[in-house]
């Protein structure tokens, strides 16, 4: 029994919607025991109404319990648990941790060993704190949507509009890690926070470094990278696009001879790579009649064998017939209570001397209630007590 | 107390963008990071324009808080080099497929021969199993494998990639994760261990919602599956809609949303922009706008075109004023021209600078999140290639002379 890199570890996670839940999810894939405390009338309306989906998908991995904050008793087993915890995760605006006397000031008497981290929108001051803040905003205000699209065409959004609340989980997480490592070392807990608009700007990293040295947003390109080329795709005979990708510098010679045109690397428009990006265009409109001359197929065989990196379009039902995402475990089949079997995600890492990580259901929202309360509540604590005097 | 992981030594063997930005994170978080380089220098430094100097933006941006030496792992005094490395470091960062890993001894099973405390996380694009684990791949391929196109462009036109770097920066996060939770058990079982991550397993989990969309029936292959959402060439369900571009302004774009409007200020603002009479009648306008604000509302992408006519006269912060004002939202779609100028940017500290020995003073963005007690800190620029060769040598009681023979048949730089 090799166990898992967060055994030992119990959170305590009272956040909504994507951002946080998310989050703690993946603290539960690595083996941390999650108690997802939601109130009951919040609880049952995150479940049932429209965000459903969001819910089931982002709550794996965890214990479940309706707790009444303004319940006395339930309210005392809250503190109860908290003090057998590690973390605290809460993703509320501003202000609501306090109103339920849950702020870090009051959680880190109960417990001074605990990492609180606090999730926001655009931080804890300044003039955006009062704005909602959930992936469509953070598309907008960050500046993704706006290297995104057409070349010389609009911005363009992700029509999925999760990616910036899953990013700034992951920070979240790596951020509760970490002070959980310093833990180790100082003893202490502390306060953590993570803002959206933070989260979102660091995956932005190479972008905005572009930005940073010009000045200027850099043009929306469709489907070329700004700072390589050739890396973009190109249209097949039989009509279908391949990724292409020369990446690094000594893929540009295997690259020509893959599409049987070496006398390229000769062209002095093309030596190196600063002089590709240079005459993006002239090479685009160069290779696109190349790959035109024979089938997808043809060129995938061709580049693969030459080192180059290349792929398809995949679609969905590609995806989960893929033997690469299958031997990887990039996709997971869990069995839900409710809905019964769903595709998700599959757990993001592996460790060798760890058992295997995945995904367990999430739990219906109060599925672990009595199970706490029998742990934490008034009659346990009486029950102990009693013990403690005989 | 300096950072999160100080006292934490990492040494990256990995190029390109992923790994030296998951390294870069642990140095913010008060790691020792020594980046080892080819002798040609990581394939990033060719990346560009932009430039910095002449250095590579992209570059200069994702190595900071690293020293730097080049050397050639292929050449056995490397190795002896590396392994002396080895002895002496928590973390090792590698970004080779498995059988190249294994040709130049750098598996995990060599490398925890010479130290088994080590965690050791090994980034590839496909995964360390099944028939591509050993392919290169590239930012495109990889948001092509994963279906990013599904959410992005029309059907029937050439596929579209998201702008940022979602492969490779999302991956870095993951393999932070994994580093980290593996230091956190080794303080349990005093051994290291290996970490996977790749590329393709990431981007799939960050759309894992999507999968779960198109998956409440058992289908005739057994998976559960939701064939009717499944629509010509698989875009899915949650994706069909045309491309969404914001609302058009008069000098760019915005993001409306329907939140906290009732439905007398929706039909007073409806009035104001003289659209009311027009769609009075439609109910889809109705319910205070919930089913017409906002990319994720059901009929915001039909109506388009009013709003557009409606916005063209007012600019995108005027629009944002207008409808602030009147308890409804707008979001400025920025350029990042609008987000650094923004106040917002400043006031949590994403904005940094550092100095750099050729390209100057450059600007940096901030780290991602905030420790009360133990704070990140951004403290030095991307290395030059090989500026600290004599010093990481030389702190492994390699002499001078010796650096310098070993410099002079190019097995350092």
């Amino acid at each position: 029994m090799m166990g898992k890199p967060l055994d030992g570890i119990r959170v305590f996670d009272i956040t909504l919607a994507g951002v946080g839940p998310w989050a703690t999810k993946l603290l539960g894939e690595l083996g941390a025991d999650v108690i997802h405390v939601e109130s009951p009338d919040r609880g049952a309306a995150n479940f049932m109404e429209s965000p459903q989906l969001l819910y089931v998908t982002a709550n794996n991995n965890k214990r479940s319990a309706l707790l009444d904050l303004k319940d006395i008793k339930q309210r005392e087993a809250v503190y109860r648990l908290l003090r057998t915890c590690d973390v605290f995760v809460e993703n509320m605006r501003p202000g609501v941790m306090s109103r339920l006397g849950l702020d870090y000031e009051t959680v880190s008497k109960i417990n001074p060993g605990i990492v609180y981290l606090s999730a926001s929108g655009y931080g804890q001051t300044g003039h955006m704190v009062p704005r909602p803040g959930a992936d469509p905003q953070l598309q907008a205000f960050s500046g993704w949507t706006s290297v995104t699209g057409v070349e010389d065409g609009e911005p363009e959004f992700l029509r999925v509009y999760i990616h910036l609340d899953y990013n700034t989980s992951q920070y979240i997480t790596q951020a509760i890690l970490m002070a959980l490592y310093a833990r180790g070392r100082t003893g202490r807990g502390q306060k953590v926070e993570v803002a959206m608009l933070a989260a979102a700007m660091s995956l932005q990293s190479t972008r905005i470094a572009e930005y940073f040295a010009t000045g200027k947003t850099p043009p929306r390109l469709g489907n070329a990278a700004s700072t390589t080329a050739p890396h973009e795709a190109f249209r097949c005979e039989d009509k279908r696009y391949l990724a292409v990708g020369v990446v690094q510098e000594s893929q540009w010679r295997p690259f020509c001879e893959a599409i049987d045109t070496p006398e390229l690397t000769d062209d002095p428009r093309f030596t190196t790579n600063e002089d590709r990006v240079t005459h993006r265009r002239e090479l685009s409109a160069l290779l696109q009649p190349i790959f035109e001359r024979h089938p997808l197929r043809y060129w995938e065989i061709q580049l693969t064998r030459g080192g180059v990196p290349n792929g398809r379009f995949l679609y969905w039902d590609d995806l989960r017939f893929h033997p690469q995402v299958i031997e990887n475990g990039a996709m997971s089949i869990v069995q839900h209570p409710q809905f019964g079997p769903l595709y998700q995600d599959g757990a993001p890492w592996q460790f060798s001397k760890s058992d295997r990580i995945e995904l367990t259901p999430t739990p219906l929202p109060d599925q672990h209630t009595q199970e706490l309360l029998a742990e934490f509540g008034t009659e346990a604590a009486e029950a102990v007590t009693a013990g403690e005097q005989r | 107390m300096s950072g999160p992981l100080d006292g934490i030594r990492v040494l990256e063997l990995a190029q390109g963008l992923s790994g030296p930005y998951a390294d870069m994170l642990l140095g913010d978080a008060g790691a020792r990071v020594v980046k080892v380089e080819p002798i040609g220098g990581d394939y990033v430094r060719t990346y560009g324009p932009p430039r910095v100097g002449t250095e590579s933006a992209q570059f200069l941006e994702i190595n900071r808080n690293k020293r730097g030496i080049a050397l050639d792992i292929e050449r056995p005094e490397a190795r002896a080099i590396l392994e002396d490395l080895l002895r002496e470091i928590d973390v090792l960062v590698t970004d080779l497929g498995p059988t190249r890993a294994a040709e130049l001894g750098l598996d995990y099973a060599n490398v925890e021969r010479v130290n088994k405390r080590v965690v050791h996380c090994n980034i590839t694009p496909f995964g360390e199993h099944g028939p591509m684990k050993d392919q290169p791949g590239s930012e495109l391929v990889i948001q092509a494998m994963a279906e990013f196109h599904g959410s992005l462009g029309r059907i029937d036109e050439a596929p579209l990639r998201l702008g940022t770097d979602v492969a490779n920066i999302n991956t870095g996060q993951q393999a932070v994760h994994g580093i980290v939770a593996a230091l956190l058990m080794r303080d349990r079982t005093d051994e290291g261990q290996f970490v996977d991550v790749n590329m393709l397993r990431t981007l799939m989990h960050m759309r894992g919602m999507a999968w779960t969309i198109m998956s409440e029936q058992a289908d005739a292959f057994g998976g559960p599956h939701r064939p009717n959402h499944i629509i010509p060439n698989g875009a899915n369900a949650v994706h069909f809609k045309p491309p969404e571009h914001g609302v058009r302004t008069k000098d760019g774009y915005v993001l409306l949303q329907g939140r906290g409007s009732t439905e007398e200020t929706y039909q007073e603002l409806l009035t104001e922009l003289g659209i009311y009479d027009e769609v009075k009648d439609d109910p889809r306008w109705g319910r205070a706008g919930a089913d017409v604000l906002g990319p994720s509302s059901a009929y915001g992408w039909q109506v388009k075109d009013t709003w557009n006519r409606a916005l063209a006269d007012k600019s995108t912060e005027e629009t944002v004023e207008f409808f602030e004002s009147r308890g409804l939202s707008a979001f400025p779609v920025n350029t990042y021209e609008m987000l650094f100028a923004d106040p917002q940017v400043r006031e949590i500290k994403m904005v940094q600078e550092l100095t750099h020995p050729t390209a100057g003073t450059y600007r940096t963005l901030g780290s991602p999140w905030l420790f009360e007690d133990t704070p990140a800190a951004i403290q030095c620029p991307a290395p030059l290639l090989g500026q600290h060769t004599d010093e990481v040598l030389g702190e492994l009681g390699i002499t001078a002379a010796e650096i310098a023979r070993l410099r002079s048949s190019s097995i350092v730089a």
